[in-house]
């Protein structure tokens, strides 16, 4: 059914606020997570608008649009579009360090899916990496040349957060060279600042140190808050990397030929735009990624 | 005497220096040690706040370690994120302190603002959205001091003024005003944004502009051509440490007549000294505006200005009408 597919590398440069909707919590507006692991995602419907948007603002040919995108809404019915936009899945979650300034966190269980993710996309290039099987709790993997190592009595340690870690030299060399073929242009210090953490931990940090911001609106006529003008919103930080895959099949209706052509629209475009926006909060700066499509 | 931390032994004892204190010198991330590594000090009960920050901390200097790192960041971020989306940036300076996120969920009385990853100062692009705004409203209040349909009272017609941009209801302006000859500076900066400088006595069109805010700042229903990108700090080209905060201090004296109904403002109270952290003068920002991806008529010229206009005058973040968060310009800009 499918026959092409495309990977595409996402680098948060500012926040991105992704929401889910309002929620009864201490957070007003929370990020969208996958529901099974707690793992904050952005949509695959959210990240195809967004795609769908800046092709329809750079004012391509309607043709190219319906054959990618599908028709407009009002004929929505008559052919679907040829692409399936994967959810964005978390590959590198930042995380504050003690020493270092901040590390790439992730875990087997992010890395073991990003493999599995890539031999479904036919990447078996970037797939061909082996995982360290099982990680404890209290332990943090580092690759050899690590900034985040804090040395005491013969035993190299890692604080993140508030957590202390023991850290174990590794060579990640090969799960470096497969992050870097998604990773944007300009992040040259990943297998500095990577620690490879269990399950359970790379699930707490991303549930519990994502940024949460306080926001107000005034009343001008009183220079104070308005009424109901405080909630909390919920981001995922700037330097975060997440991976989606673009399955492509062959276009249904409009001016594309085969889905060898949808994907080199999609690449050229994705290519010459390099950024994108996504989520909410356009306005105030919020939700700027850097893109890599390969 | 050494602060206590409620932490566990063993990162304790790789986090404290051999004064027994927690500083820069043993966490690289500011952010991370205001968050985590709070410190208690014995003052009638265990105590900790902006004064036990204060007495471990002492000066707080940006160490040169984390001026590199956040350096590599800035410049992807200017030099490649800003140019290649086409943004107006350009470099402003504080002219006063200034304190962004005093009033933030915190364990100490106050709070201030810092990039969670890199732990350096920055301003919120929600911040600089709002006093831009806000501004642009004073200004609008100004320019309607008796015009028709609007209160005599400054405060309320600022209320009346916001209701309208809020409603995205031009119409419910003066379609032409008269500059007032008694026009101050500010308001002639304002005007100035919109092609109309130091013409007093003339008419303006004024609804052009109104709608031209309306624009740039969005409504209930539709969003704004303008993105406000929050402010980063400007590291130091020798990468050397930074020295940028500085200690400040409250000192409330009628605090039973804030707190409870019944007591009156005496001044039989003991003051209460608060200490927070403050961004100091003469620090420089770098400020940014682009279109927004709904943007139809290109406005980042007059954002700018309108921007700036408030930074200088209107200032930005905690007790601004003290005269905190005022910036002044910088030549350097990029177009």
């Amino acid at each position: 059914m499918y026959k092409e597919a495309l990977v595409l590398g996402l680098y948060s440069i500012t926040p991105v606020h992704a929401g889910s909707g309002a929620e009864l919590s201490v957070i007003d507006l929370p990020i969208q997570r996958e529901r099974h692991t707690g793992f904050p995602t952005i949509w695959g419907q959210s990240l195809k608008g967004v795609l769908r948007n800046a092709f329809e603002k750079e004012d391509k040919d309607k043709g190219v649009i319906y054959s990618i995108f599908g028709p407009d809404t009002e004929r929505a019915s008559e052919h679907a579009g040829a692409i399936s936009v994967g959810d964005a899945r978390i590959l590198l979650f930042p995380v504050r360090s003690a020493r270092g300034v901040f590390a790439y966190v992730t875990c087997p269980m992010v890395l073991e899916r990003f493999k599995r993710d890539m031999e479904f996309a036919g990447r078996s290039d970037i797939a061909s990496f082996n995982i360290p099987e099982v990680v404890k709790d209290g332990k943090a993997l580092v690759h050899k040349d690590s900034i985040l190592t804090i040395n005491r009595n013969n035993k190299a340690l890692v604080v993140l957060e508030d957590l202390l870690l023991t850290a174990e030299e590794n060579d990640f060399s090969q799960i470096i060279d497969a992050i870097k073929k998604i990773v944007p242009d300009g992040v040259d210090d990943l297998g500095k600042r990577l620690v490879i953490v269990s399950n359970n931990v790379f699930s707490a940090f991303v549930k519990f140190s994502t940024e949460i911001v306080a926001r107000i609106a005034i009343d001008q006529s009183r220079g104070t808050v308005k009424e109901g003008g405080l909630w909390y919103e919920e981001f995922l930080p700037a330097d975060t990397l997440l991976y989606s895959i673009i399955a492509i099949s062959e276009p249904k209706g409009g001016s594309l030929k085969d889905a060898g052509m949808v994907k080199r629209e999609l690449q050229s475009f994705l290519d010459s735009k390099k950024y994108l926006q996504v989520g909410g909060d356009e306005t105030v700066g919020k939700g700027f990624v850097k893109v890599k499509v390969l | 005497m050494a602060p206590l931390y409620f932490l566990s032994r063993d990162l304790l004892s790789v986090l404290r220096d051999r004064d027994g204190k927690i500083t820069l010198r043993t966490v690289d991330n500011l952010s991370l040690l205001l968050n985590k590594f709070a410190p208690f000090l014995e003052e009638n009960g265990l105590k900790t706040g902006g004064k036990a920050l204060k007495r471990v901390l002492k000066k707080i200097v940006i160490p040169k370690y984390l001026v590199r790192t956040y350096r590599d960041f800035y410049k992807r971020y200017k030099d490649e994120f800003l140019e290649s989306i086409d943004a107006k940036w350009g470099i402003l300076a504080t002219k006063s302190r200034l304190v962004v996120g005093l009033g933030d969920e915190s364990i100490y009385e106050t709070s201030i603002r810092l990039l969670r990853n890199y732990g350096v100062p920055y301003i919120p692009g929600s911040a600089i959205k709002g006093v831009t705004r806000a501004w642009s409203i004073e200004m609008l209040a100004e320019l309607l001091e008796g015009a028709d349909g609007f209160s005599k009272d400054f405060f309320e017609r600022a209320g009346e003024v916001q209701e309208l941009l809020s409603k995205g209801d031009a119409d419910g302006f003066p379609g032409k005003v008269k500059v007032p000859s008694h026009a101050s500076g500010e308001l002639n900066e304002f005007l100035c944004a919109f092609g109309v400088c130091n013409d007093s006595e003339s008419d303006v069109n004024l609804r052009g502009i109104v709608r031209d805010i309306i624009d740039i700042f969005g409504t209930q229903d539709k969003e704004g051509s303008i993105v406000f990108f929050d402010a980063l700090l400007v590291p130091r080209e020798d990468e050397g440490p930074m020295d940028v905060f500085e200690w400040d201090i409250m000192n409330p004296h009628y605090g039973p007549y804030y707190q409870q109904d019944n007591k009156p403002p005496g001044d039989w109270y003991n003051p209460v000294p608060v200490i927070f952290l403050t961004v100091k003068s003469g620090v420089q920002f770098l400020f940014a505006v682009a279109q927004s991806s709904t943007a139809e008529k290109n406005l980042t010229e007059v954002a700018w200005e309108l921007m700036v206009g408030a930074l200088k005058h209107h200032g930005v973040g905690a007790k601004t009408s003290l005269g905190y968060g005022r910036f002044e310009e910088k030549s350097k800009q990029n177009q």
